[in-house]
C-alpha cells in the first residue's frame, strides 16, 4: 500500500525484541517494521513460535521492544509514563486474546462493562447501546452469568463485546478463534468484520487460520521474527487461496 | 519417588515467596508455643528447686487448735475426707536421744509419718535398706551420712529415749522458755531397728530419724503436743477453702516457700499464659492448615492433569506428601530454633509465666511437650496438603480438569464441620489437658473457661455456618466507599465474595489475634483500675517508714511535725493463718477520716475483734459478724469479724490482711511493741509528700538505716507491676500479631498469584495501578474491619467473663470495664496488620508481567 498523507494509527519501526533466560538470547523480532492505516483490518499470520503475539503485544504497548518505535496514533508509546501509556491502552485499544478473557468474579455483563467501569461509568446505569450489544452476541439468557457458567464461544463472545463495547479506535485479536468451533470462529471474524465496516475501528488480528484471515484487507506473514511477506486482499471470494499460495511459498 | 521430589521441588522453588511465607507461619506457629512451654517449664523447675530444700512439700500444713492425742490417728482420716484434700499424712517432729550401752550417743530430731506417704510429699528418697511399713513400731530410718557417723548399721538396734520438749510461756509480751525440757531417766525408751537410710535430699539433709507416726505417738503418748498435717490438695480446692471448712478445729496455713495467698493467683495467671498460648497454637495450626491447603483448585486441577496422564492416586499423594513434608519439616526445625532462641530470651530478660523477675536457672527442654507441639504442626501442614486430595477423590478426572472455578459446596460444609469440631472440642480439651498437667485449674476456672469457650463457639458458628454472613458483612463494610471507588469498590467485592475461604481464614485469624488482645488488655486494664481503687481507700497521702527499732519518744516527735496527721506504728504482725496486724486504736482514731471509720475504730478498740481487708474478706469469704477461731498462745481462741475494710493497717506490701488490738496481740499472741520499727506516717490534707519526708527525714537523722516510702509511689508501683507482670503476655500478643499477619501475608500471596490473570487482564484493558492499588487495598482495609469488629464482637463478651472469673478466683474487687479506646485500637490494629501484611503482595500485583502472564492458560 502506498503511503497515503494521513498518518498511520499503529506505526512500527525497526522494532527488535529479544527474551534472555540467563546465558540464553531468544531473538524473536528482527528489525520488523509495520504501518497500519486507520480503518483497516490487518491480519498477522505466520508459523507457531513466529512471534506473532510478541508483536502485537509490543504494538499495543504492553512489551517493550529491545529497538526501535513504536507509533500509536502518533503517540511515542514505549517514550510514555506508566499511567498515560495504560490511558491510551484504555481509551483506544480493546483487546481479545486467546485465553483468559474475563475476570472470573465479574458477571457477563459486568465484564462487557469493564473497560467502561474503568474509565469512570457507573455499571447501575446500563447504557442502551449494551442491549443492543448483548441482543447482536446473542448472550441474552447469559447476561447475569459468570464465566464460569458459560461457554468457550460464549466467552469468546463476551470478550469481544468487551472490546467492542467503549467503542475503541483499535481492536486487537490474538487467535480469538484458537479455541472455540469453527462455526463459532465464522461468527466471530463476522462480527470483528462488520467493526472495520459499519464503525471505522481498525483490526489488527493475529491468527494460524487462513479462512480467518482471509476477512482482512492485508495479511503479514512472520517468519522467525521477520516480516516475510504480505498480501493485499481484494474483497472476494479467492482470498483464502491467495493466502494459501502466499503460505507455501514461504514454505510454512 | 523421583518424580515426587521433582514436583514438589519445582513447586516449592518456583514460588519463593509463597513457600518462604507457608515456612515462616509454621515456624512462628510452633515457635511462639515451644518457647512459652519451654519457658514455663523452666520457671516452674527453677521455682520448684529453690523452694526449701530440706523439707517435705505439702500445699498445706493444718495445725490443729486442740490438743486432742486420742483422736490423733483419725486426723488424717478425717482430713482426707473433705471435698478436695487428695491426701494427708499426720508428720510429728520431737526430740529424742539415740542411747547404746546407757550413753547417750547423740540428740536427734524424730520425725514420725505415716508409712506410704513419703513419696507424695517428697518427704525423702531410701537410698538403702527399705521403707518403713503400717504396723512398723520398732522400726526407723536414718539419712545415709548421719548412720556412718554415728556407726550404727543396717538391721541394728537401738534404744531411743524421748526427750520433753521445752515448755513456752509468756512474760509480758515476751516468749520465755519456763522449762527447757530434755532427757529424764524415768522417760520412756524403746528399742528400734534401723531399715533404711536415707539419700542425702529433703529430710534426708536433716538430722532426724524418721519413724512411723503411730510408733512416735506411742512413744510421746502421755505428752500433750501436737502434731502437724501435711495435705496435698486437688486444684479444685485452695487452702482458704480448706481453711473456712475446719476453721473451728484447724489452723491452715501454706508453707514458707509458697506465699500465703500468692499461689491461687499464680495458678490464675499461669492458666492465662497457657491460655493464650494455646489461643496461638490454635491460630498457629489454623494458619498452617490454610495456608496448606489454599489454593485448592489450582491443586485439584493439577491432580485432574496428573491421573489423566495415568498417575496413580498413591503417586499424586507422595507428590503433595513431598512439598508438604519438606516444608513442615523445615519450618518445624526452624520453629523449634525459634522456639528456643525466644526462650532463651525471655530467659534473659527474666520474663517467665509468673510474671517479670522472677529469676529462671535452668534450661531444660520439656522434650514431650516439644515434641508434641512439632508433631502438631507438621501433622497440620500434611492434612492442609492432603486435603485437596481428599476433596478430588470425589470428583472424577474430567470434573477436576474442567475450569477451576468449580464450586465444591458439599465438600466445605463437611470442612466447616471438621474446623469447628476441631476448635470448639479439640482446643479447650487440649487447654484443660495442659493446665491440668502444669498446674491445676480450679473447677471455678474451668467455668470460666467453659463459657470464654462458649462464646467462641457461637461465633465460629456464625461464622462458619452462615457463610452468607461474611458476604454481607462485605458490602456492608465496602458500601460506604463505592460513592467515591465504584471501580475499585466493584472489583474488591467481587474478588472477596468470590475466593470466601480465603477471606474467612484471613478475617477468623485477624478476629482471633484482636481477640485475645482485647481479653488480655481488658484484663489488665481492670486489674489496675481495681489497683487504683484499692489505692484510693488504702492508700492515703502518707509516708512508711521502716527503721531500725524506734522508741515511742520518737513517735511523738513525729506526730509534732507540719503536715503529719497521724503515725500509726505497726506494732506486731503474725502470719498464722494469714497476716495479723496489731495496731494502736488511738492512732488510728487520729487519722480515721470519716464517722464510719470512727465507728469501726472504736468497735476496734473494745478488744476481740477483727477487722480485715476487702482482699482477705473475699478471699476467705468472711463476713462482717463471723467468728475466725485464731490460735493464739493459750489455745484457740474467738474473734468476731468487726469489719471489712481496706482504710487502716496497710503496710507496704501485702494487701491480705486482718487488724486487730494492740493490746489483744500482746495477751493473745504474746507480741510486744517495745521495738518499732514499721510506720504509717499519715500526711495532712494538702500537705506536700516530699516536704513531709524532708522533715521525717530530718527528725530520725540519727537513724543507722532507714527507708520512707511514699504513699504515691507505692500506688505508682502496685500499678505498674500489673503492667509488668503481664509483659509475658505482650510478647505473646506480639507473637500472635506477627503470626496473623503471616497468615494474612501467606493467604494475599497465594491470592496474587491465583489472580495473576486477572490481574494482568485488568492492566491491560486500562486499569492503573493507582486503581489496582485501590482495589487491594479497599480489599485489605475491609478484612482488616470486620476482623477487627468481630474481634470486638468475641472480645467484650470473653474479656467480661474472664474478668468475672478473675474476681471469683483471686478474690480482688476486679469489675470489667470497656474502654472504647481498646475497642477502637482493637479494630484499628486489626486494619494495619492486614495493611502491613499487604505491603508485600501489593508490590508482587503490580511486578505482574502482564504481557506474559495473559499469554498461557
Ligand atoms: N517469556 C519468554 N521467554 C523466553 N522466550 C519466549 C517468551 N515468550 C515467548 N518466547 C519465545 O518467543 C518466540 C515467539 O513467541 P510468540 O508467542 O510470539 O509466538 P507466536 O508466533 O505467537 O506462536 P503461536 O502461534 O504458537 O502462538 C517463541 O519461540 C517463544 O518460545
Ligand atoms: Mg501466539
Amino acid at each position: 500500500m502506498s503511503q497515503t498523507a494521513t498518518q498511520p494509527i499503529v506505526a512500527a519501526s525497526d522494532v527488535d525484541k529479544t527474551y534472555r533466560m540467563g546465558e540464553i538470547q531468544v531473538p524473536v523480532l528482527r528489525s520488523v517494521g509495520l504501518e497500519i492505516a486507520e480503518g483497516r483490518f490487518v491480519a498477522i499470520m505466520g508459523p507457531s513460535g513466529s512471534g506473532k503475539s510478541t508483536l502485537l503485544h509490543v504494538l499495543s504497548g504492553l512489551d517493550a521492544p529491545d529497538r526501535g518505535r513504536v507509533l500509536l496514533e502518533g503517540h511515542d508509546v514505549y517514550a510514555l509514563k506508566d499511567r498515560a501509556r495504560t490511558l491510551l491502552r484504555r481509551d483506544r485499544i480493546g483487546f481479545v486474546f486467546q485465553f483468559f478473557n474475563l475476570v472470573p468474579n465479574l458477571t457477563v455483563t459486568e465484564n462487557i462493562l469493564l473497560p467502561a467501569m474503568i474509565q469512570g461509568q457507573d455499571p447501575s446505569e446500563r447504557p442502551p447501546e449494551l442491549a443492543t450489544l448483548i441482543e447482536r452476541f446473542r448472550l441474552t439468557g447469559q447476561a447475569d452469568r459468570f464465566p464460569h457458567q458459560i461457554s468457550g464461544g460464549e466467552m469468546q463472545r463476551v470478550s469481544i463485546a468487551r472490546a467492542l463495547f467503549s467503542q475503541p479506535r483499535i481492536i486487537m485479536a490474538d487467535e480469538p478463534t484458537g479455541n472455540i468451533s469453527s462455526r463459532a470462529g465464522q461468527e466471530v471474524m463476522e462480527l470483528l468484520r462488520a467493526c472495520r465496516d459499519e464503525r471505522g475501528q481498525t483490526i489488527l488480528l493475529v491468527t494460524h487460520n487462513p479462512r480467518d484471515a482471509a476477512f482482512a484487507d492485508r495479511v503479514h506473514f512472520l517468519k522467525d521474527g521477520e516480516i516475510a511477506a504480505h498480501t493485499t486482499l481484494e474483497d472476494d471470494a479467492v482470498n483464502e487461496a491467495r493466502i494459501l499460495d502466499c503460505l507455501k511459498e514461504l514454505d510454512v | 519417588m523421583k518424580l515426587a521430589f521433582l514436583i514438589a521441588s519445582r513447586s516449592l522453588t518456583s514460588r519463593k515467596l509463597r513457600t518462604a511465607a507457608s515456612m515462616l507461619g509454621i515456624a512462628v506457629g510452633i515457635g511462639t508455643v515451644i518457647a512459652i512451654f519451654v519457658i514455663d517449664h523452666n520457671t516452674n523447675l527453677s521455682q520448684e528447686r529453690r523452694r526449701s530444700e530440706d523439707s517435705a512439700r505439702p500445699d498445706i500444713e493444718i495445725t490443729p487448735l486442740h490438743s486432742n492425742p486420742a483422736g490423733v490417728l483419725d486426723i488424717s482420716r478425717s482430713l482426707e475426707s473433705i471435698p478436695g484434700v487428695l491426701e494427708a499424712t499426720g508428720a510429728f517432729f520431737n526430740g529424742i536421744t539415740l542411747v547404746r550401752n546407757e550413753r547417750p550417743i547423740a540428740d536427734l530430731e524424730l520425725c514420725g509419718l505415716e508409712p506410704g506417704k513419703s513419696e507424695t510429699f517428697s518427704a525423702y528418697r531410701i537410698a538403702e535398706g527399705r521403707d518403713l511399713e503400717p504396723g512398723d513400731t520398732e522400726a526407723f530410718l536414718l539419712p545415709r551420712g548421719l548412720a556412718t557417723r554415728l556407726e550404727i548399721s543396717l538391721g541394728d538396734s537401738i534404744v531411743v529415749r524421748r526427750r520433753r520438749p521445752p515448755v513456752r510461756g509468756c512474760r509480758d509480751g515476751q516468749i520465755v522458755t519456763v522449762d527447757e525440757g530434755g532427757a529424764r531417766d524415768e522417760d520412756q525408751v524403746q528399742s528400734m531397728r534401723l531399715v533404711g537410710l536415707l539419700a542425702p535430699e529433703r529430710l534426708g539433709r536433716r538430722q532426724l530419724a524418721i519413724t512411723t507416726f503411730q510408733a512416735s505417738v506411742k512413744l510421746f503418748r502421755d505428752d500433750h503436743f501436737l502434731p502437724i498435717f501435711w495435705a496435698r490438695l486437688s486444684s479444685s480446692t485452695t487452702a482458704e477453702e480448706v481453711q473456712r471448712r475446719v476453721q473451728s478445729d484447724f489452723t491452715v496455713s501454706t508453707p514458707r516457700f509458697a506465699l500465703a495467698g500468692e499461689a491461687l493467683e499464680e495458678k490464675a495467671f499461669r492458666n492465662g499464659v497457657l491460655a493464650s498460648a494455646m489461643m496461638a497454637l490454635l491460630l498457629g495450626l489454623f494458619i498452617i492448615f490454610n495456608s496448606m491447603s489454599m489454593s485448592l483448585n489450582e491443586r485439584i486441577r493439577q491432580i485432574g492433569l496428573l491421573s489423566a496422564l495415568g498417575t496413580t492416586r498413591a503417586q499424586i499423594s507422595a507428590i503433595f506428601l513431598a512439598e508438604g513434608g519438606i516444608l513442615a519439616l523445615s519450618g518445624g526445625v526452624l520453629g523449634v530454633a525459634i522456639g528456643l532462641g525466644l526462650a532463651a530470651l525471655l530467659k534473659a530478660y527474666r520474663i517467665t509465666t509468673l510474671g517479670l523477675g522472677e529469676r529462671v536457672d535452668t534450661f531444660e527442654i520439656p522434650l514431650p511437650a516439644v515434641s508434641a507441639v512439632v508433631g502438631l504442626g507438621v501433622l497440620f501442614a500434611l492434612l492442609g496438603i492432603l486435603w485437596p486430595l481428599v476433596k478430588a477423590r470425589r470428583l472424577s478426572t474430567t470434573e477436576a480438569l474442567r475450569s477451576g472455578r468449580a464450586d465444591f459446596k458439599d465438600l466445605r460444609q463437611r470442612t466447616r464441620i471438621g474446623v469447628y469440631l476441631v476448635l470448639v472440642i479439640l482446643i479447650p480439651l487440649g487447654f484443660l489437658g495442659v493446665s491440668h498437667l502444669v498446674v491445676g485449674g480450679t473447677q471455678r476456672m474451668l467455668l470460666i473457661l467453659l463459657k470464654a469457650g462458649g462464646a467462641l463457639a457461637a461465633v465460629f458458628g456464625v461464622l462458619l455456618f452462615c457463610p452468607g454472613f461474611l458476604t454481607r458483612a462485605t458490602r456492608w463494610v465496602l458500601g460506604p466507599w463505592s460513592r467515591l471507588f465504584r471501580l475499585e469498590t466493584r472489583l474488591a467485592e467481587s474478588s472477596m465474595t468470590g475466593s470466601g475461604h480465603r477471606i474467612f481464614t484471613s478475617v477468623t485469624g485477624l478476629m482471633l489475634v484482636f481477640a485475645t488482645l482485647l481479653g488480655v488488655k481488658s484484663i489488665t486494664g481492670s486489674l489496675q483500675d481495681e489497683t487504683r481503687q484499692w489505692a484510693d481507700r488504702a492508700l492515703p497521702p502518707s509516708l512508711y517508714v521502716r527503721s531500725e527499732p524506734l522508741d515511742r519518744m520518737r513517735l511523738l516527735e513525729l506526730e509534732e511535725l507540719e503536715g503529719v496527721r497521724g503515725v500509726v506504728p505497726l506494732t506486731a504482725e503474725i502470719n498464722s493463718p494469714f497476716t495479723i496486724r496489731g495496731v494502736e486504736p488511738e492512732s488510728l482514731a487520729r487519722t480515721a477520716r470519716s464517722a464510719e471509720q470512727h465507728r469501726l475504730v472504736e468497735k476496734l478498740s473494745a478488744g476481740d475483734g477483727i477487722v480485715l481487708s476487702e482482699y482477705l474478706a473475699r478471699s476467705y469469704r468472711y463476713r462482717i459478724g463471723d467468728t475466725i477461731e485464731l490460735p493464739t498462745f493459750d489455745g484457740p481462741r474467738p474473734y468476731e469479724v468487726i469489719g471489712v475494710s481496706d482504710a487502716f493497717g496497710f503496710f507496704p506490701d501485702n494487701r491480705k490482711y486482718g487488724l486487730i488490738r494492740e493490746a489483744d496481740m500482746r495477751r493473745d499472741f504474746c507480741r510486744t511493741n517495745d521495738s518499732l520499727t514499721q510506720l504509717a506516717v499519715i500526711l495532712e490534707d494538702g500537705a506536700a509528700e516530699h516536704r513531709v519526708e524532708e522533715r521525717v527525714r530530718a527528725s530520725l537523722s540519727s537513724l543507722e538505716w532507714l527507708t520512707i516510702k511514699r504513699a504515691s509511689a507505692i500506688r505508682a508501683r502496685h500499678v505498674r507491676e500489673i503492667e509488668r507482670d503481664f509483659f509475658i503476655f505482650d510478647v505473646i500478643l506480639l507473637l500472635i500479631v506477627c503470626l496473623a499477619a503471616l497468615g494474612m501475608l501467606n493467604s494475599l500471596v497465594i491470592a496474587a498469584l491465583e489472580r495473576r490473570k486477572e490481574i494482568a487482564l485488568l492492566r491491560i484493558i486500562g486499569l492503573t495501578r493507582a486503581q489496582l492499588s485501590g482495589v487491594l487495598l479497599l480489599e485489605t482495609i475491609s478484612i482488616g474491619l470486620i476482623g477487627g469488629v468481630l474481634a470486638a464482637l468475641l472480645g467484650v463478651p470473653v474479656s467480661w467473663i474472664v474478668v468475672q472469673g478473675l474476681a471469683n478466683v483471686s478474690g480482688l474487687g476486679v469489675a470489667f470495664e470497656l474502654s472504647p479506646v481498646l475497642l477502637i485500637g482493637c479494630v484499628l490494629g486489626s486494619v494495619l496488620v492486614s495493611l502491613i501484611a499487604s505491603l508485600l503482595p501489593l508490590r508482587q500485583a503490580h511486578r505482574v508481567d502482564y504481557a506474559t502472564a495473559i499469554r498461557y492458560e
